[in-house]
């Protein structure tokens, strides 16, 4: 018998911003907020069944830090800050590991919950990334929620990769804890195991605390 | 005992500074630190000469990490000390070691790539007054902290407003036809106990003459009244079925009429959608419901899957048979087994390419004639058993095609179904194979045994395709649930089976020969 397993998982995809103004408490806050998101996922039975996550980093590249782990077997990647702000690097990732990494539903295999994406940026891409935006908004693989942090943050990139638009106050260690638990909180009401929606629905979203803005 | 003075000495004190452990007593550790101390330039250069290498090599035993951020370690002292104490033997000696070799050695050979940037401190500035250490940054790395023993399934109870719905239905056919048994469960599935929620299902079995009709009804998970939408679709289906085949109740069935019924069908779901319809004005003028809401309630808050099936038995050519016809709008499986032991999927679920995206009798389009016509299916087979359950039991074995005669199967070795064979099963020779389960419920829970057709035919051996077609040892192979009824009997069994990743509500109905021979 196969220990993998074969049933329906929720992926969950953290593109994370790790260009040189995220050193210092930022990025600290960014992987102490990873521990806590994995901390409150692990009090959730229906993420412990479900929940696979991955960690895809950008700064002057991109990388794919942590492939689809399952929550109990997933430590936190290594989080260092430098360098600029490859968005285009990280979408085209993102949409290769969509493509290799999430499975579809078939006559014989059963499909993966539809993922949950979580970008986070604090500034301007500085790679061609409207491509990659474009073919990433068409393709429909994914919910895709993205959060411009701080206030030098650009949201029309974001807006050109998805609806679901965020943006945060300030880089703050308490503005990014808070954004972390709003991204667990997501994950957990989406848990979509019996949230049957039909085939297009939008994402349902729970109410943002005070330091995150949902912009129109 | 260590000379004074000596290198190892100042080691020494530097542990003892730092709260790790000594191999020279205390007071001699504490006597040298205060020397060290007390002379500002001897604690410069020992300062200097270790800082760097000393946070150094406590970001390598921590982290791994060969080449730190420099002012980012320096403020790790504290914590770093702690889990040293923690991690005592192996560590502490490697800390001396890189100790002693920086006193001995010039720093340039002992501090490899790190010191370049200037911080202010440099071995040969000649400054008057020596500038002071930098400041310890606000944020310190923390020490691994176990994470909390992952969660278990709680359960509480469902909300008393509005409109609550029973934790459990279970229902047993009281007129099943001649030589039948019919009987249906559904729970409450984990996620629902866990969050104390309603359960989302809801069926209904009816009788009209040699007619059975059962009509089971998922609804929309994110839909708050969609319990109500489930139940009443079931009742409006089966009333109106009920209804019309009062008129096809004769021996003679004439197979031309099975167009009429698939079109009464198709308008059972129909009717259902209308009654629902209905059912969200009445709720519109509940103010517990508008306030449970927010809002006023609309027909998609009464969102659900329906599926329908209804069989009889018929003669073709002289000899009896029976003929099943299914209609489905959602996800959810209606299922049958043959006397010889072969399984058919009646019509096909709705469903995306991803897991839980599906139709609804509220979605668009889906009611049209035509939509319906591609969702009915229709049979004529040697009825064994027939199946038709939730998208929560459905999901568990899939695909159908090689899972279907699994999920007969455990009914069957769970001894859920009342059947008769020739021989008498003989309990004490049913072997040990199976796993104990917890129910998820209010305490004390209990613990049921539960067996998997698959596990015993393995024991034989036999294939479970192999084990459906031989009756007398699937008969052999049963070891009956606790329960009085049928009814009760599959409820334990759906409140208890566990599948990762399966925590939906859980509904099935079915219809059985009585006789497994």
């Amino acid at each position: 018998m196969s220990l993998e397993f074969t049933g329906r998982r929720l992926p969950i995809y953290l593109i994370l911003d790790c260009s040189g103004s995220m050193g210092g408490e930022p990025i600290e806050a960014v992987r102490q907020g990873v521990k806590a998101l994995l901390s409150d996922l692990r009090g959730d039975p229906t993420a412990l069944e479900t929940a696979f996550l991955s960690v895809i980093t950008f700064d002057s590249g991109a990388r794919q830090v942590s492939p689809l782990t399952e929550l109990m077997l997933f430590t936190e990647p290594n989080l260092d800050a430098s360098g600029s702000t490859a968005l285009g690097e990280a979408l085209k990732l993102l949409e290769q590991a969509l493509d290799k990494e999430v499975r579809k539903s078939t006559a014989t295999q059963k499909g993966d919950w539809r993922p949950l994406v979580f970008i986070m940026t604090d500034g301007q891409p500085t790679d061609n990334w409207q491509d990659a935006a474009d073919r990433i908004k068409s393709k429909k693989l994914g919910n895709i929620i993205a959060c411009a942090a701080g206030s030098t943050a650009a949201t029309e990139p974001l807006k050109r990769i998805t609806e679901v638009v965020v943006k945060l106050d300030n880089l703050q260690p308490d503005t990014l804890k808070q954004f972390f638990k709003w991204v667990s909180d997501s994950i957990k009401l989406t848990s979509a195991s019996i949230a049957q929606v039909a085939t297009d629905a939008a994402i349902a979203l729970p109410p943002p605390p005070p330091q995150i803005q949902i912009v129109p | 005992m260590t000379p004074k003075h000596s290198p190892e000495l100042k080691v020494q004190a530097l542990r003892w500074k730092l709260g790790l452990p000594t191999s020279s007593d205390k007071e001699t550790c504490k006597a040298e630190w205060q020397r060290i101390a007390s002379d500002t330039a001897m604690l410069q250069t020992v300062a200097r000469q270790l800082q760097k290498p000393l946070m150094w090599a406590m970001l390598t035993q921590l982290t791994n990490r060969p080449d730190p951020d420099n002012e980012w370690a320096i403020g790790l002292a504290d914590v770093f000390a702690q889990w040293v104490n923690d991690n005592e033997s192996k560590v502490s000696a490697k800390i001396s070691g890189l100790l002693r070799k920086s006193l001995e050695e010039p720093v340039a050979v002992v501090v490899p790539k790190l010191l370049v940037k200037p911080t202010g401190i440099h071995p040969n500035a000649g400054h008057p007054s020596p500038p002071p250490l930098p400041k310890i940054p606000q944020v310190p790395l923390m020490p691994p902290q176990p994470l909390p023993p992952p969660a278990t399934w709680q359960w509480k109870p469902i909300p008393a407003s509005p409109e609550p719905y029973e934790e459990n239905v279970k229902k047993v056919m009281p007129d099943a036809p001649l030589g039948f048994r019919g009987f249906g469960a559904r729970v409450r599935g984990k996620k629902h106990k866990h969050d104390g929620t309603n359960s989302d299902d809801w069926f209904e079995i009816g009788r009209a003459g040699p007619w059975t009709i059962i009509a089971v009804a998922d609804g929309a998970g994110s839909k708050k009244l969609s319990r109500i939408g489930a139940k009443v679709a079931t009742v409006s289906a089966v009333g109106g079925l009920i209804a019309v085949l009062e008129a096809h109740t004769n021996a003679e069935f004439p197979l031309l009429d099975v167009q009429a019924i698939c079109a009464s069908i198709h308008r059972a779901m129909q009717e259902a959608l209308v009654a629902i319809e209905r059912t969200t004005s009445d709720l519109q003028v509940r103010t517990d419901i508008e306030s449970s809401l927010g809002r006023p309630a609309e027909v998609a808050d009464l969102s659900c899957t329906l599926l329908l099936a209804v069989t009889r038995e018929v003669q073709v050519n002289g000899a009896a048979t029976h003929l099943v016809i299914g209609c489905q709008v959602g996800d959810g499986m209606i299922g049958a087994i043959s006397r010889a032991g072969s399984v058919v999927q009646i019509g096909a679920a709705d469903s995306g390419g991803h897991a839980g995206e599906t139709e609804f009798l509220t979605s668009a389009g889906k009611l049209e004639t035509a939509a319906l016509d591609r969702k009915t299916a229709v049979q004529l087979m040697d009825l064994q058993a027939l199946l038709v359950m939730t998208d929560g039991v459905a999901d568990d074995y899939f695909p159908a095609d090689t899972n279907l005669a699994r999920l007969w199967g455990d009914l069957v070795v769970n001894g859920i179904p009342d059947l008769r064979h020739p021989n008498t099963p003989d309990p004490s020779s049913a072997l040990d194979y199976g796993v104990s389960i917890e129910i998820v419920e209010a305490e004390p829970r209990s613990t049921v045994y539960l067996r998997s057709c698959e596990t015993y035919a393995q024991t034989l051996p036999l294939t479970v395709a192999e084990l459906m077609k031989d009756h007398a040892k699937l008969f052999a192979g049963q070891k009956a649930l606790e329960g009085d009824t049928a009814a009760e009997r599959l409820r334990v069994w759906l409140d208890a089976y566990h599948v990762r990743g399966s925590f939906d509500d859980r509904t099935l109905v079915v219809l059985h020969r009585e006789a497994l021979s």
